[in-house]
């Protein structure tokens, strides 16, 4: 039997559905600005970020392998590009964003860009998407220019991610990398609780909308 | 929660903190400088007067581990 994911908002919540430009269905992050990172809420408490969940329908075993990474827009979904530019340079874009991003968790030094993932879901607002104290869980999709593009260069799932509903979001007891538990599972946890932001340098000059694609890889049985 | 300067608060475990100021790291993000001002488990009496840092929602800064954070 597949095994599919809902990606959701909230924990155990709905399907993510923002439109997006062009007609696909996602994730809107909203607008970032020179020297910011979105989505915000302050900069100088460090706060804001996109929260994601990731929950499996699996009833026999726990997913595994999960990993991430980015990717041309339109390439999984078949979404028809609506940015300012095209789809292959706003990967270009975010790939260079990356490699040469600072490692400001608040953009504070104006040189931090890309798309960024801290998979530490409750990582206290002075240390969360901290890349130079926690580079396992804090990621920057392109880095280098290798990291984070492919699957064989993809960032594994870490257990610092790993969380269930009590009720009320706690973490899992014994997370495992790249493990998603099946519903209801305290042990690994049954969701990925997973927070992105996507930083804007100073010296960034293009405008308008900007379009990619995170996909989400996994193994699965039934 | 946001943790505000001259106010006490509980942490996980039933110590008494009171926040004495508050400051900025190195990328100019908020932090709080608290005190122990009552010990209420053992083992902590050492901390008790000696400025910790938390972040502003209230979880401990010093190494990970939620027996410090700051419940209300």
């Amino acid at each position: 039997m597949t095994v599919l994911l809902t990606i959701s908002e909230t924990l155990d919540g709905a399907a993510v559905a923002d439109s997006l430009a062009a007609g696909g269905v996602g994730v809107d992050f909203g607008s970032v600005v020179n020297n910011q990172y979105a989505p915000i809420i302050s900069k100088a408490s460090n706060t804001g970020a996109q929260n994601l969940f990731i929950r499996n329908d699996a009833v026999v075993d726990p997913t595994t392998d999960h990993k991430f990474f980015l990717q041309t827009y339109g390439v999984g979904t078949g979404y028809t590009y609506g940015g300012a530019d095209t789809a292959a340079n706003d990967f270009t874009t975010l790939k260079n964003l990356a490699n040469a991003s600072g490692s400001s968790k608040n953009n504070n030094d104006g040189l931090s860009g890309g798309v960024w993932i801290d998979m530490d879901w409750d990582a206290s607002t002075t240390n969360q998407f901290d890349q130079a104290t926690f580079p396992t869980v804090v990621k920057i999709f392109g880095d280098g220019l290798t990291d984070g593009i492919s699957l064989a260069s993809a960032f594994a799932l870490q257990p610092s991610a790993m969380v269930y509903d009590l009720p009320g979001e706690t973490a899992a007891s014994a997370p495992v990398a790249g493990k998603i538990g099946k519903n209801n599972d305290t042990v690994l946890g049954d969701n990925a609780h997973l927070k992105f932001r996507i930083y804007i340098p100073n010296s960034f000059a293009s405008g308008g909308i900007i379009q990619w694609e995170i996909v989400a890889a996994y193994s699965f049985t039934a | 929660m946001k943790l505000q300067q001259h106010k006490q608060y509980t942490t996980k475990i039933g110590n008494i903190v009171e926040c004495l100021a508050v400051q900025k790291d190195g990328e100019g993000v908020e932090y709080a400088l608290c005190a122990y001002k009552a010990i209420k488990a053992a083992g902590f009496e050492n901390l008790k007067n000696m400025a910790q840092k938390w972040s502003m929602d209230g979880k401990w800064l010093a190494f990970p581990g939620g027996i410090h954070d700051i419940v209300e």
